[in-house]
């Protein structure tokens, strides 16, 4: 049978000529969600830390904010809560594309992690009043970790900075 | 000059699988952010699997996130790092099944004919397509089930990979590689056939 034949010749370049178009013809009828990974990622922080997710819980305003040098400077202000604490984020421009970050947690003192993902983690502690600042930072996606001194850690769902 | 090869046939290129199996090895090595990569490496694969085995999009988000953090609960249980890749594919095609399953209990149909996993195929979403890959999307889709579900699923991994997939895929190694294999000799012979692909 001449299809036998054919069927069993070697893979050669025309095959996979015809593969590339298939993955790219896939790729673009159906993309894979392009945030997909993403939440993969956090779902399996979530998992490992056994840690609680904060839910929004304020929407997100602009509040005009006076610095020290009375300059004043935009922020956009959300909340995250869970059902033993809350997590205000204030973040801010700075000057050459970097964003700051002001934070308040009701549960005190605490280790807080800021997870860029490809941009690293960078970590802070929170006072005894639960105030903490993340400074010089790239722009982007991220969300908090936050270890009370009791207690399951907390996580929020990513923002963008 | 055997430097001088092209990426297609570069063996000393590692495969998806290769490089799945060594990010796998990193992460149980006491690596947490390998699994992270290994996350953006294969996930466009398997929600291809999700997608491949009749997911709605919706469902088959869900189903590659539940496979995922699976995987870090049975990190022991996979001996070979290598195949790690065709564990995934095995896992994500069995929850597509499962959920294929409620979703068509869930689903009253009077044709019996529910495919959650069509690709929206009205003129507006092909039109993003070349006319060959109109073509090409056509001819793949007149193919048996398991030949149309093999051949989308290794068009997105190395050849090296292809055994591995076709086992993952309850298919004989060798259904496709090192021989061309009757799935991909149909749609050569189909698409031979159509002036369409040939004067493209």
């Amino acid at each position: 049978m001449i299809a036998t034949d054919t069927a069993t010749g070697p893979f050669d370049s025309t095959d996979e000529a015809v593969l590339r178009e298939l993955r790219e013809t896939a790729a673009r009828l159906d993309p894979c969600p392009a945030d997909l990974a993403e939440r993969v990622k956090f779902a399996l922080t979530v998992q490992a830390l056994q840690a609680e997710v904060a839910q929004l819980t304020s929407q997100p305003e602009l509040v005009s904010r006076t610095s020290a040098t009375q300059e004043p400077a935009e922020a956009t202000t959300v909340t995250y809560s869970t059902e033993s604490l809350s997590i205000m984020v204030s973040v801010s421009r700075e000057g050459a594309g970097r964003t700051r970050l002001d934070g308040w947690v009701t549960c005190g003192p605490a280790e807080v992690e800021l997870d860029q993902g490809e941009h690293g983690v960078r970590r802070a502690t929170a006072d005894e009043d639960g105030r903490f600042v993340l400074a010089d930072l790239p722009r982007g996606l991220a969300h908090l970790l936050v270890r009370p001194a009791r207690g399951r850690p907390v996580v929020t769902p990513q923002f963008t900075l | 000059m055997t430097e001088h090869r092209s990426p297609e046939t570069d063996t000393a290129q590692p495969s998806l699988a290769q490089r799945a199996g060594e990010r796998f090895t990193a992460y149980r090595d006491g690596e947490p952010e390998a699994m992270g990569q290994l996350v953006e490496l294969l996930t466009p694969l398997l929600w291809q699997v999700a997608r491949a085995h009749g997911c709605a999009a919706h469902a088959a988000e869900d189903v590659v996130q539940e496979v995922w953090l699976r995987l870090v609960d049975h990190v022991d249980d996979i001996r070979e790092p290598l195949a790690v890749l065709g564990w995934l594919v095995v896992a994500v095609k069995r929850e597509a099944w499962r959920d294929g399953r409620a979703a068509r209990r869930s689903t009253y149909d009077e044709t019996g004919t529910v495919d959650p996993g069509a690709v929206d195929e009205d003129p507006e979403s092909l039109a993003i397509l070349t006319e060959r890959q109109r073509t090409l999307w056509a001819a793949v889709g007149e193919l048996p089930d398991r030949c149309r579900v093999l051949l989308r699923l290794v068009a997105f991994v190395d050849r090296p990979d292809y055994d591995q997939v076709s086992t993952a895929l309850g298919m004989p190694r060798g259904s496709i590689g090192p021989t061309r294999g009757r799935c991909l000799d149909k749609l050569r012979r189909s698409l031979a056939a159509d002036p369409r692909w040939v004067d493209a």
